[in-house]
């Protein structure tokens, strides 16, 4: 089947949302107009979204059943919960319950739900911006790879000859990038990745070429390297990790809403009169 | 989740487990002092928390509706709460029919229909709707639980509408057709029959050029109060009487019938003493509609009473056996009625009428200032041979031997004017005093026993008295009376002259008595001429009972308007069953239908005198005020909306037609009385009635909620 167009591709997706919003509004309009309990009609549609957007979790994790590719799953995911959205304000216009259930059920159905507006997000931006940086590493071994950084900026300094070379990269070694090669990055860096210490190292060793000889600057310009691939590293892990906590997150309260869309639902229909 | 928990259990706004929204300010002041764990289950069940008895059967849940109604009670009766507008089945279809009728008369096209015709109908049973069907509660504290859309209103409904001002019908001849027809009884009648469009144009205008300066006003008999209350009707003194009274004065002069002796047939009454003589002779006298009501208690006497043609004796064939004997056990009756009254008083009359299945307080009305000594009176004056219990005596002068002695006069005679009764009897006297037999059929109810043998001169028959020495005695010689009584052939010592000469009653006070005195001769006043006949008139000026000796009638003369024995004699009337023919014969009465002809509403429905005002009514399914409609200057005069007809149309026919190019409806003219004002139209209130002004929801002008019992409880 030739690939749709991206842009194609949305607008059919928008469209068939924007139809089902509209559709459902009406007919929530019908029920109420018609002495009905709108309330129950979408309460039920919630629920039965929620059910249908965990559902992809499931999918992820049964690859081996032939239930479509992960994509189109996802796809039906986003407009499905875009849906979801406009089911809610129907059926609770005041976005926030009132009672501790309800007012709780709200919150984590809007935490759930900015989760993943923040999903699309960073499906769409952290994959471009680690395609970028360059380099495949998993999640996994990130750790090795530092290790092996850090060995490797131990190696050169070992293997310094200039006495002057290795008095001055030697401090700024000792100083700087030893603790920079050994530990693990800030949290503020994993919250918020930026170039700041690269570009400070790397500044650094720049200024030091002016004591350096030749052997001492070769040194530093491999040392400057280490530093680069470091920082691309811990970048890489500052977003693979974002994307997984994402995940986890969102994840975790899908299944919590679920499960309090259904404590909620029971308790409406004893209550419903 | 947890964290989400934790951090709404210290949010102010979250201080109940389970709360899908505020409470309407009304509900949430009422249970403000409530309890929290009891504020819920005023209106809903709580069990599903209280554990073990969540599991207890369903069936003991009472529903939210039966707990709305634990409130509102008042504003609907429970057995018809859950009906669709609480009215029954039979009376909402009624309604239908009578909407589809007047679809298919009406000459324009059908009202222009809804979207929700091309829908399915909704599920919604009409017999079994839920408050919470159009009242929602949690939807915020300034939510309105009456505010219902248009939308919603039409759902149930047959014929749909678009907005007021384009799609809803016209007004045809509302507020004027449905004046006062109630759902429930469909009666059409008005409780005052006012001719708007003649006073305006015809007797308005004549008194004014006679010189009266009154002149038609609106105002002057539909007073707005305080509130903006408009009076549908005002006092006949202020209004009516200048200009009716008179007229209404003469009209029930004639006043009505309690009852009446017929003239009996000569076959009928053997013996003129069982009857009064005046009233012997030949057949005469109708059966009055009260007598009537009074004597048809059992299904022999209505039987005969309808054998009477006309229910006049005068047309009773005398050949015909079957009308003769009908006509002699109504004669009977009527005077067993007598009889039972003066005998009982009012209780007689009292538990005649109950009995008959009339109201109570109607009743105790009508017979509150009816006096029993008058019928006691009356017989006494027409059955001049009745002589149980009805004696007069006077003490006559004592004899040298001081003997007191005790004269019985017979009723209507005159001690004074008559002769010596100790006499022998003459020709004519009281059969009874002589032991005369009774042969004629028409008995006396008093004798109508064993006693009576009719053979006998003895009138007691075989009874075990017949040993009495007494029967044999001459009872005008009174053996008391006479010296000779002294002589006791019975050996009674009571009678013996020495016991009387100690005599209580021989007492000297007896002296100063004009008719006993201490001379042998009786002074007494000249007695008053006698007439004949009493004139009601001249004497009962202010109203009141009296008994017509001419006719043997007992009568009732009327004090004027809301005279209280006619509304309660015209509410007796109204009490009984519609296919009653009694009924008519009352309301048929020239004084009643004096009231009636004004007030036809109370010849219809007991007490409907006055027109009720139809703001706060209940049982109307359009609800008006006045009061902000005054409020506009334009609208502050009357004829703004309510304009008299011109009286330029004659004849029904004109009207009709007018009214019918009017209203668009061709109205049958059977259905139709002339109506005297012009039909209101909606142009004229969808001037102001637009969504964005004074509003055109359907529940601006109509109501839910009908209460049939609310017209009971005026």
């Amino acid at each position: 089947m030739r690939p749709i167009r991206f842009s194609t591709r949305r607008r059919i997706g928008a469209s068939v949302t924007l139809f089902a919003v509209a559709l459902f509004a009406g007919l929530a309009w019908l029920i109420n107009t018609r002495l009905g309990h709108a309330s129950v009609f979408t309460g039920a549609t919630l629920l039965a979204c929620l059910l249908g957007l965990i559902l992809l979790g499931l999918r992820r994790r049964l690859p081996f059943l032939r239930m479509g590719n992960v994509s189109t799953w996802t796809q039906v995911h986003l407009y499905t919960g875009f849906f979801t959205t406009a089911i809610y304000v129907l059926h609770a216009p005041a976005i926030i319950g009132d009672g501790i259930l309800e007012c709780s059920l709200s919150i984590v159905f809007l935490t759930v739900t900015v989760s993943g507006f923040y999903g699309i997000y960073i499906s769409r931006t952290i994959p471009r911006r680690l395609t970028q940086i360059g380099g495949q590493h998993r999640f996994d071994r990130v750790q090795w790879h530092r290790n092996q950084i850090a060995m490797a900026a131990d190696k050169l300094m070992s293997e310094l000859q200039d006495s002057s070379a290795i008095r001055v990269l030697g401090g700024f070694s000792q100083r700087y990038l030893q603790p920079f090669f050994d530990s693990r990055p800030s949290l503020a860096y994993v919250l918020a990745p930026n170039g700041v210490r690269r570009r400070r190292l790397l500044s650094g060793l720049g200024q030091l070429n002016r004591y350096l000889e030749t052997e001492g600057r070769g040194t530093a310009g491999q040392l400057s390297a280490l530093v680069r691939r470091r920082d691309d590293l811990d970048y890489q892990f500052a977003l693979q990790l974002r994307l997984r906590l994402w995940l986890v997150l969102h994840g975790f309260l899908s299944i919590a809403l679920v499960v309090g869309g259904f404590v909620h639902a029971f308790v409406a229909w004893q209550y419903i009169g | 989740m947890l964290a989400a928990l934790a951090i709404t259990t210290q949010l102010p706004k979250s201080t109940s487990l389970i709360k899908p929204g505020d409470l309407s300010t009304p509900h949430s002041q009422i249970l403000a002092s409530t309890r929290e764990t009891d504020r819920c289950a005023s209106c809903h069940d709580d069990r599903l928390f209280r554990g073990p008895a969540f599991l207890s059967s369903h069936k003991e849940l009472r529903t939210q509706t039966q707990r709305c109604l634990d409130c509102h009670h008042t504003t609907m009766p429970r057995d018809t709460a859950k009906f669709a507008h609480n009215l029954p089945s039979d009376l909402r279809d009624s309604i239908r029919l009578a909407s589809l009728e007047r679809q298919t008369l009406s000459r324009n096209s059908l009202s222009p229909g809804s979207w929700h015709d091309s829908l399915p109908q909704p599920a919604v049973n009409q017999e079994d709707i839920e408050c919470s069907a159009c009242h929602r509660e949690h939807q915020g504290a300034m939510h309105d639980l009456t505010a219902l859309s248009d939308a919603q209103c039409q759902t149930c409904h047959h014929d749909r509408f678009g907005s007021f001002a384009d799609a809803h019908p016209e007004f045809g001849l509302w507020p004027y057709e449905d004046n006062t027809k109630s759902l429930r009884s469909q009666n059409t009648a008005r409780p005052i029959d006012f001719d708007h469009r003649s006073h305006a144009t015809k007797h308005y205008p004549q008194s004014s050029k006679l010189g009266s300066p009154e002149t038609f006003d609106c105002n002057s008999c539909h007073q707005v109060n305080l509130l903006g209350v408009v009076s549908r009707s005002v006092n006949y003194e202020i209004a009516c009487s200048r200009c009716h009274d008179n007229a209404l004065q003469t009209e029930i002069t004639d006043g009505i019938e309690l009852a009446s002796l017929p003239s009996l047939d000569s076959s009928i009454v053997t013996d003129s003493g069982t009857w009064p003589e005046a009233a012997t002779g030949f057949l005469d006298g109708k059966i009055s509609p009260f007598a009537q009501l009074l004597i048809r208690e059992s299904d022999e006497m209505s039987r005969a009473i309808a054998t009477v043609p006309e229910q006049d004796f005068s047309r009773i064939n005398p050949s015909d056996a079957v009308q003769m004997a009908s006509a002699e056990s109504i004669a009977v009756a009527i005077h067993d009625l007598l009889n039972e009254i003066a005998e009982r008083g009012q209780s007689g009359l009292r538990e005649r009428l109950i009995k008959a299945g009339l109201p109570t307080a109607s009743v105790d009305k009508l017979i509150r200032t009816f006096p029993p000594q008058l019928v006691e009176t009356g017989l006494d004056q027409w059955f001049q041979a009745e002589v149980t219990g009805r004696m007069q005596t006077r003490m006559i002068p004592s004899d040298q031997d001081g003997v007191r002695t005790v004269q019985f006069q017979l009723p209507g005679a005159d001690l004074l004017l008559e002769e010596d009764l100790l006499a022998e009897p003459s020709e004519g006297a009281d059969a009874l005093l002589e032991g005369a037999p009774v042969k004629n059929s028409l008995r006396d109810p008093l004798r109508s026993d064993d006693l009576n043998s009719g053979e006998s001169s003895d009138l007691l028959g075989d009874e075990g008295l017949l040993d009495d020495e007494m029967l044999d005695a001459d009872l005008l010689t009174d053996r008391l009376a006479s010296d000779d009584a002294l002589t006791d052939d019975y050996g009674d010592e009571l009678l013996s002259r020495e016991a009387l000469e100690d005599d209580a009653l021989d007492n000297s006070a007896w002296g100063n008595d004009a008719l006993v005195g201490g001379s042998s001769d009786v002074k007494i006043s000249t007695p008053r001429k006698k007439s004949r006949r009493f004139d009601a008139q001249s004497m009962l000026v202010s109203g009141g009972w009296y008994r017509d000796d001419l006719r043997f009638a007992l009568r009732y003369r009327a004090a004027g308007h809301a005279d209280p024995v006619l509304t309660a004699l015209i509410e007796l009337a109204a009490s009984l069953q519609s296919n009653d023919p009694l009924a008519n014969r009352v309301l048929e009465n020239k004084t009643v239908a004096a009231c009636v002809r004004c007030h036809p509403g109370a010849a219809n429905r007991p007490g409907n005198w006055n027109s009720i005002n139809r703001i706060g009514r209940r049982d109307q399914f359009t609800k008006f005020s006045h009061g902000p409609h005054l409020n506009i200057a334009s609208l502050a005069n009357c004829t703004a909306c309510h304009q008299v007809v011109d009286s330029d149309l004659s004849g029904d026919e004109k009207h009709a037609n007018w009214i019918s190019a009017v209203t668009g409806r061709s109205t049958p003219q059977a259905e139709m009385h002339n109506h005297e004002f012009a039909p209101i139209q909606k142009s004229d209130c969808a001037t102001c009635h637009i969504r964005n002004a004074a509003g055109d929801s359907c529940v601006k002008c109509h109501r839910y909620h009908i209460d049939l019992g609310w017209e009971s409880l005026q």
